[in-house]
C-alpha cells in the first residue's frame, strides 16, 4: 500500500459526544485511514488498529447515536458517539466504510453525506424536509402559493379592483349624509323637494351599488379560492400518492388527513375573507385617514394620537390570550381524544369492566379543559373592557373638540355628522389590523404544513430514463442488502432467482425480514445495494405503475373501499365487464356468498355498510387479485387471520390464482406453502436455507426446527 | 413456581430470569459491557456462560430508570432482567449505570433561555447540564410529555430528548414559557 493512501484518510467523520458518560457535547472527529483510525477530540488522539475489524454497524443509543466496529476476535469497539444529529451522518458512514471493507478498497475518499442542517442557522431539517423553519422566508411560501393560484389570477387582479371601487364608493356615503343634513333638513327656509329627493336617491344607489359590488367581489374571490385549493389539495394528494411507503408511514394517517383538508382550509379561509378584508380595511384606514386630514388635520392627529395606544393594548392584549387560548385547545383536543378512544374501544371497556375509570380518566380531563377556559375567559372578561376604553379614547377628544367648534359655530351639525361617521370608519379598521398579525401566523403555520408535505424527498422516484414495459420472465435479486434508517440492516446480502412459474414461499422468524423481502420486490423501498431485475430488467428502469400492473397483492388485512361489493372487486381493474368480475368472484369464492346477499353484488360494504367476516374478505381480495391478472403474485400472510376450515377454503381459491403465475407467498403456517415450489428460510436478515419442503426437512436445519414446533404446537391444539 | 404446588402463576409461565448480584457478574470488555451470567438452560439446569458483550434496555426509561433492565444478547433476545440495579452489588452495579447513562443520553433542562414558537415549530434556547444547547420541536404540546405532575420530557425533530427533571425547581421565567404547552 502506498505511503501516501496510509497517510490519507479515506473516510473522515464527525462527532458531537465523548465515549464516555459525561453529558457534555465535545466535538470531534474519527478519521479512517487503511490501517488505523484516528479518533481525536480535544487535546487527545486514541489510534484503533483495523486489522482485526469485521464491519462497522450503528449502535442503539437511545437519544445518541453511537459508531461501532465488530471484531474478528475480542470485544467490540466504540469508535464515536454523538447527538441524534449525528444519526444519518453515522448511517451513511457504515454504508460507505463497509462497502470499502467488504471490497478491500480504500483508496477513494468519499464525502459522507452529513445528516442535513441549515447552512444559515445550522439548526437540523425536519425529517425528509428540505427547508429549515426558522430560516424559511414567509415571502417564499407566498410566491409559491402566488404562482400555484396563476391560473387564478384574473379574479384575485378583479376582486381586489372592486375592493378599490367600493372602498370609494363608501368615502361618499358620509358625504353625502352631511349635505341632506345641512342643505336640506337644517337648511333655512324650505329646501327644494327635488333636489333633496335627489340627495335621498343618490344615498340610496351609492349604497345599493355598494352591496352590488360587494357581491360581485364576493364572487370573484370564492371562484379564485376555491380553484386555487381544489388545485393545491390535489398537489398534496399526489405528492402523496408519490411518496414511498417509508416516508408516508413516517406520518400518521391523520396527520395528512388534516394536511389535505384542514390546512388547505385554513388557507381558504384566508384569501376568502381576511384577504380580502385586509385589503379593504387598510384602504378604508387610507381613505378615511385622508379625508379626515384634508378636512382638519388638528382634529384628524388628535383621532389618531391614541392610535400607537390602541394597536399596542390590542396586540399586547392577543398575544396574552393567544397561548392561553392555545393551551385551552390543546386541553379540548386531548379530551376530545380521550372520548374517541373509550367510544371506539367500548367493547373492550365493557369487557374489563372500567366503565367508572374512563369515566374519571374522561372528568380529569374536561375538568382540566374547565378550569383553563374558566381562567381565560376571566383574563378576557378584564382584559377586553380596558382596551376596548383605550380604543374609543380618540372619540371622547372628539366630543369635547367638536362640541366646541358647533358651540362656537366654526362647524355644523352635518359637519360633525360627517366627522363622526368618519371616526367610527377608522376605529373599525384599526382594531382589525392589529388582530392581523395573529391571522397571518394562523396562514402560514398552514401554508408551512402544506409545502413541508409538498416538498417531501420522493426516495423512490421513477428514473428520467424509466421505461413502461410490462417486466417478465425469471426475479433475480443480486448481492442486495437494504435497511430501514439508523445503518441497521434489515437484509443482508440476497441472492435469489425466482424462475417464471415458480411458488416460493418464504419462511423465518417474525421481523426476520420476509415482509421487507416483497416489498423491495414491488419497489416500494430502493435496495441500499445490490438490484433486483425482472427478465434481465433492473426494477429501477422500469416504471413503478408498469410494475405494479403485473403484481398482484393478497395482504393479511384485506382493505375494503367503501362501496359495493362490485366495485371493491372491480378496483384492481377499472372497466371490468360483469362477465369478468363474476368469472373472478366465482374462482375467489365470493360468488356463493353474493348471490346469498338481497343486493346481490350490489350490496354495499366497507365501513357504513354489509360487515363481510374475515374469510369473506379475503376471497373478495382474491378475486381482486384474479381480475387483475398479474404475471406475479405476491400472498403475505393471506389467510394467517382464517380459521383452519376457512382457511383450507381460501387455500383451494388461492390455487386458482397461482397456478401458472410466478408467486412468492409468506406464511407463519407453514402448511400452508405445502405446494410451494422451493422454499426459502430467512434468518439473521440472510438466506439461510433454499430447498424444497423434503429437501429442508432431511437437512435438519432451521426450517426443520420451524416445522417440529409448530407440528408440536398443533398436537397441543 | 409459586408456593401451591397446583398453581402456577403468571410470572412461572413467563420463565422471567432476574438477575442479581447471586448470579450475575459485569465487567467492563474494552469499550462495551460484558457479562457472566448464570442462568438455566432448557432442561432447568444452571449454567455459567460468559458474555463478551450485552445490551442493556429499561423497561420503564421515564419512570424506573434504574429498575426492570433487560439483559440482552446480539440477537436482541433477552438473557435476564434486573429487577433493581442496586441489586447488583456496588461493582456490576457501577458498570451496568455506566452502560445506561452512555446509552440514554438525556441532557437535564436546567432554564430555558427563549422559546419562540413559529409556523408550527418551536426554537428552544436552555441551558442544560451539557451546557447550552439549541434545538427546534414540531408540534410543540405533543413533543413534551409530562410524566408526573413535576417532570417532564421533551423531544426534539432530530429524536434527542430532554429531561426537565422538576418543573416546580425551574425559574419562574422558564416556567411560564414552557407552561402554555404542559
Amino acid at each position: 500500500m502506498a505511503e501516501t493512501k496510509k497517510n490519507t484518510p479515506y473516510v473522515s467523520v464527525s462527532f458531537d459526544l465523548g465515549c464516555t458518560v459525561e453529558g457534555a457535547r465535545t466535538e470531534g472527529k474519527a478519521d479512517f485511514y487503511p490501517d488505523r483510525i484516528e479518533i481525536s477530540t480535544v487535546g487527545s488522539v486514541r489510534t484503533v488498529e483495523t486489522k482485526n475489524i469485521k464491519a462497522y454497524k450503528c449502535g442503539l443509543g437511545v437519544g445518541c447515536a453511537m459508531l461501532e466496529a465488530e471484531c474478528h476476535e475480542g470485544p467490540d469497539i466504540l469508535i464515536c458517539r454523538g447527538s441524534m444529529e449525528k444519526n444519518d451522518t453515522f448511517a451513511n458512514a457504515v454504508k460507505v466504510l463497509n462497502r470499502c471493507l467488504e471490497a478491500g478498497v480504500f483508496e477513494n475518499s468519499e464525502d459522507i453525506e452529513e445528516g442535513v442542517l441549515c447552512p444559515k442557522c445550522h439548526r437540523p431539517f425536519p425529517r425528509g424536509s428540505k427547508s429549515c423553519p426558522h430560516c424559511a422566508p414567509k415571502g417564499q411560501y407566498i410566491k409559491r402559493l402566488w404562482d400555484i393560484a396563476k391560473p387564478y389570477r384574473k379574479f384575485i387582479y378583479l376582486s381586489v379592483l372592486l375592493y378599490f371601487v367600493i372602498a370609494g364608493i363608501n368615502l361618499l356615503l358620509p358625504y353625502f349624509n352631511r349635505v341632506l343634513v345641512d342643505d336640506y333638513i337644517r337648511a333655512e327656509g324650505l329646501p327644494k323637494v327635488g333636489q333633496y329627493v335627489l340627495a335621498v336617491a343618490m344615498i340610496l344607489i351609492v349604497n345599493f351599488a355598494s352591496r352590488l359590488l360587494g357581491m360581485l367581489r364576493t364572487y370573484t374571490q370564492l371562484k379564485a379560492s376555491n380553484k386555487l385549493i381544489v388545485r393545491l389539495r390535489a398537489i398534496i394528494f399526489d405528492k402523496i400518492q408519490h411518496l414511498s411507503l417509508a416516508r408516508v408511514s413516517k406520518r400518521t394517517s391523520g396527520e395528512l388527513m388534516n394536511r389535505v383538508t384542514e390546512d388547505t382550509g385554513h388557507i381558504q379561509q384566508f384569501i376568502t375573507n381576511d384577504f380580502g378584508s385586509l385589503i379593504e380595511q387598510v384602504l378604508m384606514l387610507l381613505g378615511v385617514g385622508t379625508v379626515l386630514f384634508i378636512y382638519d388635520w388638528r382634529l384628524a392627529l388628535l383621532i389618531i394620537a391614541p392610535m400607537p395606544l390602541v394597536i399596542l393594548s390590542h396586540r399586547l392584549m392577543w398575544s396574552f390570550l393567544r397561548a392561553r387560548y392555545g393551551r385551552q385547545w390543546h386541553m379540548g383536543a386531548v379530551a376530545n381524544t380521550i372520548l374517541h378512544d373509550i367510544f371506539s374501544g367500548i367493547r373492550v371497556v365493557k369487557a374489563f369492566g372500567t366503565e367508572k375509570a374512563e369515566r374519571a380518566r374522561y372528568d380529569k380531563s374536561i375538568k382540566e379543559e374547565c378550569e383553563v377556559r374558566a381562567s381565560n375567559e376571566t383574563y378576557f372578561a378584564v382584559i377586553n373592557p380596558v382596551t376596548s376604553f383605550l380604543m374609543g379614547v380618540g372619540e371622547f377628544f372628539l366630543l369635547y373638540f367638536v362640541g366646541n367648534a358647533i358651540l362656537g359655530g366654526e362647524m355644523t351639525f352635518g359637519e360633525m355628522q360627517q366627522f363622526s361617521s368618519y371616526v367610527s370608519l377608522i376605529y373599525g379598521p384599526l382594531r382589525w389590523i392589529a388582530m392581523m398579525p395573529r391571522r397571518i401566523t394562523m396562514t402560514m403555520t398552514s401554508v408551512v404544513k402544506v409545502f413541508d408535505v409538498i416538498d417531501e424527498e420522493c426516495d423512490v422516484e421513477d428514473r428520467a430514463d424509466a421505461k413502461a414495459i410490462e417486466p417478465a420472465g425469471e426475479i433475480e435479486i443480486r448481492n442486495m442488502s437494504f435497511g430501514y434508517e439508523n445503518g441497521h440492516t434489515v437484509l443482508h446480502n440476497i441472492n435469489l432467482n425466482i424462475k417464471p412459474g415458480e411458488m416460493i414461499g418464504i419462511v423465518g422468524r417474525s421481523g426476520v425480514g420476509k415482509s421487507t423481502l416483497i416489498n423491495l420486490i414491488m419497489r416500494m423501498y430502493d435496495p441500499d445495494s445490490g438490484s433486483i431485475s425482472i427478465g434481465g430488467v433492473d426494477i429501477r428502469d422500469i416504471t413503478q405503475e408498469a410494475l405494479r400492473r403485473q403484481m398482484g397483492v393478497v395482504l393479511q388485512e384485506t382493505m375494503l373501499f367503501s362501496g359495493t361489493l362490485y366495485d371493491n372487486i372491480a378496483y384492481s381493474k377499472p372497466g371490468a365487464t360483469p362477465d369478468e368480475v363474476i368469472t373472478a368472484a366465482k374462482l375467489a369464492g365470493v360468488h356463493k356468498f353474493a348471490v346469498k346477499l338481497a343486493d346481490g353484488y350490489n350490496t354495499v360494504i366497507g365501513e357504513k355498510g354489509y360487515t363481510l367476516s374475515g374469510g369473506e374478505r379475503q376471497r373478495v381480495a382474491i378475486a381482486r387479485a384474479l381480475l387483475h391478472n398479474p404475471r406475479f403474485l405476491i400472498l403475505d400472510e393471506a389467510t394467517s387471520a382464517l380459521d383452519t376450515e376457512t382457511e383450507k377454503d381460501i387455500q383451494d381459491a388461492l390455487q386458482q390464482l397461482i397456478s401458472g403465475r410466478t408467486t412468492i407467498a409468506i406464511a407463519h403456517r407453514l402448511s400452508t406453502l405445502r405446494n410451494a415450489t422451493r422454499l426459502v428460510v430467512l434468518d439473521h436478515g440472510e438466506v439461510a436455507e433454499v430447498g424444497t419442503h423434503d429437501e429442508l426437512m432431511r437437512k435438519k436445519g432451521i426450517y426443520f426446527e420451524l416445522v417440529m414446533a409448530q407440528r408440536q404446537m398443533s398436537k397441543m391444539g | 413456581m409459586s408456593d401451591n404446588k397446583n398453581v402456577y402463576t403468571l410470572a412461572d409461565a413467563a420463565q422471567i430470569v432476574y438477575l442479581t448480584e447471586e448470579n450475575a457478574k459485569f465487567f467492563k470488555n474494552g469499550d462495551f459491557l460484558g457479562a457472566s451470567l448464570t442462568l438455566p438452560d432448557e432442561e432447568g439446569n444452571l449454567k455459567t456462560e460468559r458474555f463478551e458483550r450485552v445490551w442493556l434496555h429499561r423497561s420503564f426509561p421515564f419512570n424506573m430508570p434504574w429498575e426492570y433492565i433487560s439483559v440482552q444478547n446480539k440477537d436482541q433476545e433477552e438473557l435476564g432482567l434486573i429487577r433493581k440495579v442496586s441489586e447488583l452489588g456496588e461493582g456490576s452495579g457501577a458498570f451496568v449505570k455506566e452502560e445506561l447513562l452512555r446509552k440514554y443520553y438525556t441532557p437535564k433542562i436546567i432554564k430555558i433561555k427563549t422559546l419562540k414558537e413559529t409556523r408550527g415549530f418551536s426554537f428552544w434556547q436552555v441551558i442544560s447540564d451539557a451546557g447550552e444547547l439549541s434545538f427546534t420541536l414540531q408540534d410543540t404540546s405533543r413533543s413534551i410529555a409530562k410524566i408526573s405532575e413535576d417532570r417532564a420530557f421533551v423531544f426534539d425533530i432530530c429524536g434527542n430528548r430532554y429531561e426537565i427533571e422538576s418543573l416546580s425547581a425551574l425559574d419562574k421565567k422558564s416556567f411560564r414559557k414552557l407552561e402554555l404547552y404542559l
